[in-house]
């Protein structure tokens, strides 16, 4: 009963989801590689162990964070309110910042 | 310094000038391990005058051997008020021969304290102390203090399968158990039996400086003095009944113990036994002539460099060096030491490193390679060398070994690599998707 409920919310969901705009299927697509990037790092983390463990938290919060930047731009372009290009920069201008500090931090 | 000596008991006219210039010989030589210190001035200590004959042969062989070296023999009565060590405080004497069982005292003070203290100080001294049914408790306690321990029943030692057919006395014993190896004994000394009557030793299995030279059988035991009557008494005997024993103390001195005085006597050197070459290896053991080792230089430095550092880092690869020599008294001068044996430690509490030299063609010893292990603290590199009848040597030289400093770490860890491509796939995920961004309608 609960699986026929969940593939009706599924499929539900497909049909919405196909009338996005292409601009927003590539943002949601960084986003769900950025939050599979930062589970590959966890997970290398709990087989191998953290040894340097400075390198370990780099990696994963410098995923992680890429993915909120992503979504946040997504939110902000997704009303239709503001410009693309003006959320862009500011995009821009966060991540480079989040990189730039997640490679001081790696080592 | 030898010469001078030599000059001033060749004028025997003052025992006292001679005993002063002997003194400050001593002194001069007591300092450097080198040829000075072969050249020994012994003194001999015998019962009564007439030691002097019926062990002729064996005062005159302590001369021969000495004065090979350059040194001299004093040998004087134990009634003789000048019979002392020691000449205005300070010691006149490197060896002390003492052919006097009943001996109670040494220049005035007692012989137990005296010669204990005559070992203690100064470095490599010799001493032959020889004990008898009648010896005093002053001998037998001296010969305790340096762990040779005369047994309780203090009469002869008996044999009723081993001793000397011909006199039919089983209290004379033909031995040939002898200890093992060559170090102390040469072959033809083990070549026929030694002939030995006295009291019996005991050396506990379990010290590490004293060793018997010459054991009686299983069918020895010990006899009560004055007596032939068995006593229940019979704890120390059978192989356990060290006939010769010897001591090479920590600082080197080397004593020697005999149960016998008849050991040494005229009589028993001749006939067939091997006493004469017996007395003669043992002596020259005792007196260091024999199995004499040193050791200077335990060098180390980094492989490729000349001069040795203060500090050293983890994982650095060294190389170590130590020359032991070793006194050659026919030649008269110091020889390299042929081992495959000698082996250097890194410690800190416990060993963490432990490797055999290898010889170089001069006799060096040397480790051509030895990588640091990768703790950081105070290392020392310690040589320790206790082979049964050669010098103890024991080296020390302490060696600090730092860690990496933060710029001789590697630069990129390997472990790390999974972080890294994470990092730089955010990157390059970013950039694809800037651009697809901007130029997709």
């Amino acid at each position: 009963m609960l699986v026929g409920e969940l593939k009706e919310i599924c499929g539900v969901f497909r049909q919405e989801y196909g009338k996005t705009s292409k601009m927003l299927k590539i943002v949601d697509s960084f986003v769900i590689f950025a939050i599979a990037t930062a589970a590959v790092q966890m997970a290398n983390a709990l087989l191998v162990g953290t040894f340097p463990f400075n390198a370990c938290l780099a990696s994963t919060l410098c995923c992680l964070g890429a993915a909120i930047l992503t979504a946040s731009f997504r939110m902000q372009i997704g009303g239709g309110k503001s410009r693309v290009e003006k959320v862009f920069a500011d995009y821009c201008v966060a991540m480079i910042f989040l990189i730039f500090v997640s490679i001081s931090y790696v080592g | 310094v030898a010469a001078v000596v030599a000059a001033a008991m060749a004028s025997r006219r003052g025992m006292r000038v001679a005993a002063v210039v002997a003194a400050l010989a001593v002194l001069a030589g007591a300092g450097a391990a080198g040829e000075a210190a072969q050249a020994r001035q012994t003194l001999v200590v015998v019962e009564s005058e007439n030691v002097r004959k019926t062990h002729s042969q064996y005062l005159a062989k302590l001369g021969e051997l000495a004065s090979k070296s350059g040194g001299a023999v004093d040998v004087k009565v134990a009634s003789d008020p000048t019979a002392n060590l020691k000449e205005l405080e300070e010691w006149s004497y490197d060896s002390l021969v003492l052919l006097a069982p009943t001996l109670t005292a040494l220049g005035g003070d007692s012989l137990a304290e005296t010669v204990t203290s005559f070992v203690d100080e100064g470095v490599a001294r010799s001493v032959i102390l020889v004990g008898s049914t009648e010896m005093s408790s002053e001998v037998r306690s001296l010969a305790a203090e340096c762990g040779v321990a005369f047994t309780t029943p203090n009469g002869n030692v008996q044999d009723h399968f081993h001793y000397q057919q011909k006199s039919g006395d089983q209290t004379l014993l033909e031995s040939s158990n002898y200890m093992q190896g060559n170090v102390v004994l040469s072959e033809s000394a083990k070549k026929a039996p030694l002939l030995w009557r006295g009291v019996g030793q005991y050396v506990d299995p379990n010290n590490e400086l004293a060793f018997s030279a010459i054991r009686g059988y299983s069918t020895s035991y010990s006899l009560p003095a004055g007596s032939s009557a068995l006593t229940k008494d019979l704890k120390y005997s059978g192989e356990a009944t060290s006939l010769v024993s010897l001591v090479q103390t920590r600082n080197n001195a080397r004593v020697m113990v005999s149960g016998s005085m008849d050991m040494f006597s005229d009589a028993f050197f001749s006939g067939g036994s091997s006493n004469a070459r017996f007395c003669e290896d043992v002596t020259s053991w005792v007196m260091g002539y024999k199995a004499l080792l040193r050791a200077e230089g335990l060098k180390h430095r980094l492989v490729g460099a000349t001069e040795s550092q203060d500090v050293y880092r983890i994982k650095d690869e060294l190389t170590v060096s130590l020359v032991v020599q070793q006194w050659d008294a026919v030649l008269q001068k110091w020889l390299p030491f042929k081992a495959n044996d000698m082996q250097v430690e890194l410690t800190m509490l416990d060993p963490h490193l432990r490797t055999t030299f290898q010889q170089n063609k001069e006799g060096v010893f040397e480790v051509p390679r030895m990588m640091l292990p990768d703790v950081y603290g105070i290392f020392k590199f310690v040589v320790d060398y206790n082979r049964l009848g050669y010098s103890h040597i024991h080296l020390e030289e302490q060696v600090p070994i730092r860690p990496f400093r933060h710029d001789e770490y590697e630069r990129f860890i390997v472990a790390a690599y999974p972080y890294y491509s994470g990092i730089l796939s955010v990157m390059a995920g970013f950039f694809v998707f800037g651009l697809s961004v901007l130029y997709t309608k």
